[in-house]
C-alpha cells in the first residue's frame, strides 16, 4: 500500500471517499480531480499526485470507477474517470461510515 | 465481488506495459495542466515548466506506486515463494538433487514412450495431404482352427480392386498398390531395394507434392502400354545419387531393365511399417517389365480418400456389399472387406501391439507414481525437520493456506526442474534406442521422433501432477499440528512413527511387487512359449559379408570368385561353414514363383516359396534335421536339384510323398525334390514360410550377380583370417564379419515381445531400486528421529543386537504390508491381463516367491543399515540429541 505522506491531516482512507465524491457530479480527469478538491475544500486539501494516482488505480481496481480516454477542453488527450454503480454503493457507506466516526470524534473532543 | 476484482487484476497484469502507458501519459496531462496553470497566473514558462515539476513531486515513484496496485500483492508473493523456495532447495540441494532426477527419469521414460507412441505407432502416413481422411482396405483372412484363431487379411486382386474403383461412391479414386522388392543398379552396384508398384491414381489420391518432377497418371499405368518410369524416394535420391538435382530424365536400372525418373517423392513423405524400406515407386502396369507373369495379381492393398461426409464404417458397409457381389459373380466365397487409417497401429491385427504399449505404459505411469510416493516421503522427512521453522511461520501470523503454498512451490520447482530434464531425456531416448536395436532403422523409414506440443504439455502436467502428489499432503501434514507441538520440543519421541510416509512407503513396495511380479510373468510366460521356437536352428553362427566396387563383378566373374572362395575355406580354422545366398533374419526376401512342371499358371496353381541358394553344410551348420529324402552333398552343384521344409511339402504335396517329385522355379527346367528339411524360422516373419533350397550354381539365372554370404561357426576369431584369404582373392573387396545374433538383432520386428520383456524386466527393477532407495531413506530418517530413545535405551543396558532387533522388527511391518498388498494386487492385474495377452504366464510359484525374497531381502538391507548404525551412536551423544 502507498504511504500517503502529501497530506498529513488526511484520514487514511478519506482520499478514496474524497475521490469519488468528486466524480459524482460527472467524469473528470486525474488533474480535474485534483483541482476540484482544492478549490472545494478552499485549498485546504492539496491532494498530492503520488496518492492521487495510486489510489485512482485502487478504486479501478475495487470497480468502483471506470475510466475512459477522452479529449481535454484543450483538446489533448486526458483519461476521464467515471463513478460506476458499484462506486455509488460504495460512496453512500463511506459516507456512513465518515459522518458516524466524525461525529465520535466531535463527541469526544467536545467533552 | 473478489473474482472481478481479481479478474480485473489478471487482466491489467497481462497488458501491464499499456496500464504503465495509461498512468505516465495521464500524469504528464496532469503536469502540463499544472504548467499552464502557473503560466495563466503570471509565471514565465520556463519558471513555470520548473515550478509545475517541483509540484508534482517523486513522479517515478507515484507512478511505481499506481502500478503496483495491479501486480502488486500476488505477482510479488508468488515471485518471494519462489526465491524462498530456490534458497531452501540449495540449501538440501542434495535431497532436491535426487527428487529431480528421480522424477526426471521416470516423466523422461513416460514422455519418450508418448514421443514413440506419437510419432510411430499413431500417426497415419506422414507427408501425406489430410492424412487422417486417407483409408486403408483390405480382405479380411481371419480364421480359426484347433490351434486358435489368426486374425490376418490379404490383398485384392486386380480384377477385384477394378470392380471395387468402378463402383464406390465413397471414396475418391481408389489406388491401389503391391510392395516387392527388386534389384537395383546392374555390375557391382546392384544391390536390393524396396519398390511399391502403385496404380495411376496413386499420387493424386494421397495428394502427395513431388520434391522433384512429377508423380503418375493413369497415362503412365496403362496394362496395354506398360511404361519405363520410376518415382524414387528421397531417401534413395539422396543415398544413391547424391541428391542430383539434375536426376530427371536419367535412367536407372531395375530387374536389368532401363527406367527413366520422372520423379523425386518429398522428404517428408513416408509409411508407417518400420520393417520394409520404399525406394522406388513404379506404375503397376510396369510389374510385366520386371518380372514373367503377372507377379502382384493377388496382392493389392487398397486406399482412398473419404469423400467429405464419408464414414470408415459407411465406407466398409458400402466396399463389403460391393465385393461380395464380385466374390459371388466370380464364384467364390465372399470375405469381408476390412476399413483401416494408415497409422502402424490401426493395421488389422495389431491390437495386442497397442495392448502391450498400453501396459507399458501403465507400468511407467507405476513407476513414476512410486518416485512421486518416494520424493513426497523425501519432502516429507524434510518438512518434518522444518517443523519449527513452520511453526514460527504459523505463530507470527502466516495463514496456512500459505505455508502449504509455499511447500507447493518448492514441490513445483523440483516438479518443472525434473520435467525439462525429462523432455530432454524424451528427445534423445527414443532415437538412441532406435539405433541400438537397429542402427540404420532411422535411415529405412521415417521415425518422428521428436516431442510435439502434445508431449511437451503432458510432460508439464506431469510436473505439475507430481507437486500435487509429493508436496500435498507433507505439506498439509505439516502445518496441521498444533503451534505448541510445532515449537515445543515433544516431537522428537512422539513422531517417531509417521503413519502417512508408512503408508507412502507401503504403496511403493507394493507397486514395485507388482511390476516385478509381472515382469516375472511375461519372462517365465515367454519361456514356455519361445522354447520351442528358439531350438528352431542353431544362431550361434557367424555371417562374413562381402561387397565390391561398382561394376566389378559381373555374373561370370561372381561365378568364379565363389569356386575360389569355396576352395579356399577349408584352409581356414572354421569348424563348420557353408555359402547361403542370404543370411536368417535377412531383410532381403528371396521370393520365387513354384509350380508343377506342365502345370497352368492359374494363380490359383501357382505359389510363391522363399528361394534360399546353398551349399552342402547349410542344414548340419545350423542344426536344422533331415526329415525325409537326403541332404544336398558337393556332387550335387550344378544339378537341378531342391530339398523343401515342411510347409512348402505339406502345400505342394500334401499326403504325398515329394522325394521325387519336380517343381518349376521361376520359368526354370524342373527342379528334383530329394530331401525335406524340418521347418525352421530363417526369415523374419512369425510364420515359417515355404521355402525351397538350391544348391549354389543352380540357379543362377538372375541378370545380376550378388554376393554369397559365408556362414561359419569357429572355436576362435577368425574374422582377421577371413578378411585375408578374402582380399587374397580381390584386394578391393570390402568384407564384413558380424555375429548372426547381431544381424538378428537389427531386424527388430522379429521379436516384439523381446523387447517387451527387457523393458518389463527394466521397470521392475528400477521400480524395485526406487523403492529401496526410498526405504533407505524412510528408515533412515525414523531411526534417526529416535535417536534419543535409541540412546536412553543403550544407557539403560540394551544390547545392540536388541535394539537392531527391535527396529527391524517395527519396519518390517510396513515392508511386509507392502508385499501382501502388492502380490494381492499383481494377482489380480495378472489375472485381468492373462485374457488378452497370450504371453503371459500361468500362476508361477517361483516367481511370486523369488519376488518375494527379493523385495524382502531389500526392504530388510533397507532397514539393516541405518539400524545398526544408530546402536554405534555413543549414548551420550544421543541423549543430547535434539
Amino acid at each position: 500500500m502507498g504511504k500517503d505522506k502529501k497530506p498529513p491531516d488526511l484520514l487514511p482512507g478519506t482520499l478514496d471517499l474524497l475521490i469519488l465524491q468528486a466524480l459524482v457530479r460527472g467524469s473528470m480527469h486525474g488533474y480535474g480531480i485534483a483541482e476540484r478538491l482544492r478549490a472545494l475544500s478552499d485549498d485546504v486539501l492539496q491532494v498530492g499526485e503520488s496518492s492521487l494516482y495510486p489510489a485512482l488505480q485502487r478504486l479501478l481496481l475495487q470497480g468502483w470507477v471506470k475510466a475512459e480516454w477522452g479529449a481535454s477542453d484543450n483538446n489533448r488527450r486526458a483519461r476521464y474517470y467515471t463513478l460506476t454503480a458499484a462506486g455509488r454503493k460504495r460512496l453512500a457507506s463511506e459516507r456512513e461510515e465518515f459522518d458516524r466516526l466524525i461525529l465520535a470524534i466531535h463527541k469526544v473532543l467536545e467533552t | 465481488m473478489a473474482i472481478a476484482v481479481w479478474l480485473r487484476r489478471l487482466q491489467h497484469a497481462i497488458r501491464l506495459p499499456q496500464v504503465d502507458r495509461d498512468i505516465r501519459e495521464e500524469m504528464e496531462f496532469h503536469r502540463f495542466m499544472k504548467q499552464r496553470a502557473f503560466e495563466s497566473g503570471g509565471l514565465p514558462p520556463v519558471a513555470a515548466t520548473r515550478r509545475a515539476a517541483r509540484a508534482m513531486g517523486n513522479v517515478l515513484l507515484a507512478r511505481e506506486q499506481a502500478r503496483s496496485v495491479w501486480i502488486w500483492p500476488w505477482l510479488e508473493s508468488v515471485w518471494q515463494d519462489m526465491g524462498y523456495a530456490g534458497r531452501i532447495l540449495r540449501r538440501h540441494s542434495g535431497s532436491a538433487l535426487l527428487a529431480i532426477i528421480l522424477l526426471a527419469v521416470t516423466i523422461g521414460l513416460n514422455t519418450s514412450l508418448m514421443t514413440v507412441l506419437n510419432g510411430l505407432m499413431l500417426r497415419p502416413w506422414p507427408g501425406v495431404g489430410h492424412g487422417g481422411d486417407v483409408v486403408a482396405i483390405y480382405l479380411d483372412d481371419s480364421r480359426s482352427d484347433s490351434s486358435g484363431a489368426f486374425h490376418d487379411v490379404r490383398g485384392f486382386t486386380r480384377t477385384h480392386w477394378r470392380s471395387l474403383a468402378d463402383q464406390v461412391t465413397q471414396l475418391t479414386p481408389l489406388a491401389a498398390f503391391h510392395r516387392d522388392g527388386v534389384q537395383l543398379g546392374d555390375g557391382g552396384t546392384l544391390g536390393p531395394a524396396g519398390a511399391m508398384l502403385v496404380s495411376g491414381n496413386f499420387f493424386d489420391t494421397l495428394q502427395l507434392e513431388l520434391s522433384k518432377g512429377r508423380g503418375f497418371h493413369d497415362d503412365d499405368d496403362r496394362i496395354e502400354a506398360p511404361q519405363y518410369v520410376v518415382v524414387l524416394s528421397d531417401r534413395l535420391w539422396r543415398a544413391r545419387f547424391a541428391a542430383d538435382e539434375a536426376i530427371i530424365g536419367h535412367s536407372i536400372v531395375i530387374n536389368g531393365q532401363r527406367f527413366v525418373v520422372i520423379g523425386v517423392t518429398a522428404p517428408a513423405f513416408g509409411f508407417s511399417e518400420p520393417g520394409t524400406a520404399t525406394d522406388v515407386f513404379l506404375p503397376l502396369a510396369s510389374a510385366q517389365l520386371l518380372w514373367e507373369g503377372d507377379r502382384a495379381a493377388g496382392s493389392f492393398e487398397l486406399v482412398g480418400r473419404l469423400t467429405p461426409g464419408a464414414t470408415r464404417g459407411r465406407v466398409r458397409a458400402e466396399l463389403t456389399v460391393l465385393s461380395q457381389q464380385f466374390d459371388l459373380r466370380q464364384g467364390r466365397t465372399p470375405s469381408a472387406v476390412v476399413v483401416t487409417g494408415t497409422a502402424f497401429a490401426d493395421h488389422p491385427g495389431r491390437t495386442p501391439m497397442l495392448f502391450a504399449s498400453a501396459l507399458i505404459s501403465a507400468g511407467l505411469l507405476a513407476v513414476w507414481i512410486v518416485a512421486c510416493a518416494n520424493v513426497g516421503n523425501l519432502l516429507l522427512a524434510q518438512a518434518t525437520a522444518r517443523r519449527r521453522e513452520i511453526g514460527i511461520r504459523l505463530a507470527i501470523g502466516a495463514s496456512r493456506a500459505r505455508v502449504v503454498r509455499q511447500l507447493l512451490t518448492e514441490g513445483l520447482i523440483i516438479g518443472l526442474a525434473a520435467s525439462v530434464l525429462g523432455l530432454a531425456i524424451a528427445y534423445t531416448l527414443p532415437l538412441a534406442i532406435l539405433r541400438f536395436i537397429a542402427e540404420d532403422a532411422t535411415a529405412r523409414f521415417p521415425f518422428i521422433v521428436t516431442p510435439d506440443w502434445l508431449v511437451v504439455a503432458s510432460a508439464v502436467l506431469m510436473a505439475a501432477f507430481s507437486a500435487m502428489l509429493f508436496g500435498l499432503a507433507p505439506a498439509l501434514h505439516v502445518t496441521s499440528n498444533d503451534l505448541a507441538r510445532q515449537l515445543g520440543r515433544g516431537d522428537a519421541v512422539a513422531v517417531s512413527t509417521v503413519p502417512l510416509r508408512s503408508v507412502l512407503l507401503a504403496a511403493q513396495v507394493a507397486v514395485s511387487v507388482v511390476l516385478l511380479i509381472v515382469a516375472g510373468l511375461l519372462v517365465s510366460g515367454a519361456q514356455q512359449q519361445t522354447r520351442s521356437l528358439e531350438a528352431d536352428f542353431a544362431t550361434d553362427v557367424s555371417v562374413a559379408s562381402f561387397a565390391a566396387r561398382s561394376g566389378a563383378y559381373d555374373a561370370a566373374r561372381m561365378r568364379s570368385w565363389t569356386t575360389d572362395l569355396t576352395a579356399a575355406l577349408p584352409e581356414l580354422p572354421l569348424s563348420e561353414f557353408a555359402l547361403a545366398s542370404q543370411e536368417p533374419f535377412s531383410r532381403l526376401r528371396n521370393g520365387i514363383s513354384v509350380h508343377r512342371p506342365g502345370g497352368s499358371e492359374a494363380v490359383g496353381d501357382r505359389r510363391f516359396a522363399s528361394l534360399w541358394e546353398i551349399s552342402p553344410g547349410f542344414f548340419g551348420l545350423l542344426r536344422i534335421p533331415l526329415v525325409a529324402g537326403r541332404d544336398l552333398d558337393a556332387t550335387d552343384a550344378d544339378q537341378a536339384v531342391a530339398v523343401v521344409n515342411e510347409t512348402m511339402a505339406r502345400r505342394f504335396w500334401p499326403n504325398e510323398d515329394p522325394i521325387g517329385k519336380s517343381i518349376v522355379l521361376f520359368r526354370s527346367a524342373p527342379f528334383v525334390v530329394i530331401g525335406v528339411v524340418r521347418d525352421a524360422h530363417l526369415s523374419a516373419s512369425s510364420t515359417v514360410e515355404p521355402t525351397v533350397f538350391t544348391p549354389f550354381a543352380a540357379m543362377r539365372q538372375l541378370p545380376e550377380a550378388t554376393f554369397p554370404k559365408l556362414l561359419f561357426r569357429s572355436e576362435r576369431p577368425v574374422a582377421d583370417a577371413i578378411k585375408r584369404a578374402g582380399s587374397r582373392l580381390d584386394p578391393e573387396l570390402q568384407i564384413r564379419v558380424a555375429a548372426l545374433t547381431a544381424v538378428v538383432k537389427g531386424n527388430f520386428l522379429s521379436g516384439p515381445g523381446y523387447y517387451g520383456r527387457i523393458l518389463a524386466q527394466a521397470l521392475g527393477g528400477f521400480a524395485l531400486a526406487l523403492a529401496t532407495v526410498g526405504m533407505f531413506g524412510v528408515f533412515a530418517y525414523a531411526v534417526r528421529q529416535r535417536t534419543s530413545e535409541i540412546g536412553v535405551r543403550m544407557a539403560l543396558g540394551a544390547r545392540g543386537s536388541a535394539i537392531v532387533r527391535l527396529i527391524l522388527l517395527r519396519h518390517s511391518r510396513v515392508v511386509l504390508a507392502g508385499l501382501i498388498a502388492g502380490v494381492c494386487a499383481a494377482v489380480t492385474v495378472s489375472i485381468v491381463l492373462r485374457s488378452s495377452l497370450p504371453g503371459l504366464g500361468r500362476f508361477d510359484p517361483v516367481v511370486y516367491v523369488g519376488v518375494g525374497l527379493l523385495v524382502a531381502s531389500a526392504g530388510l538391507a533397507a532397514s539393516y543399515v541405518p539400524a545398526r548404525r544408530a546402536t554405534r551412536i555413543d549414548p551420550v551423544v544421543a541423549l543430547r540429541w535434539e
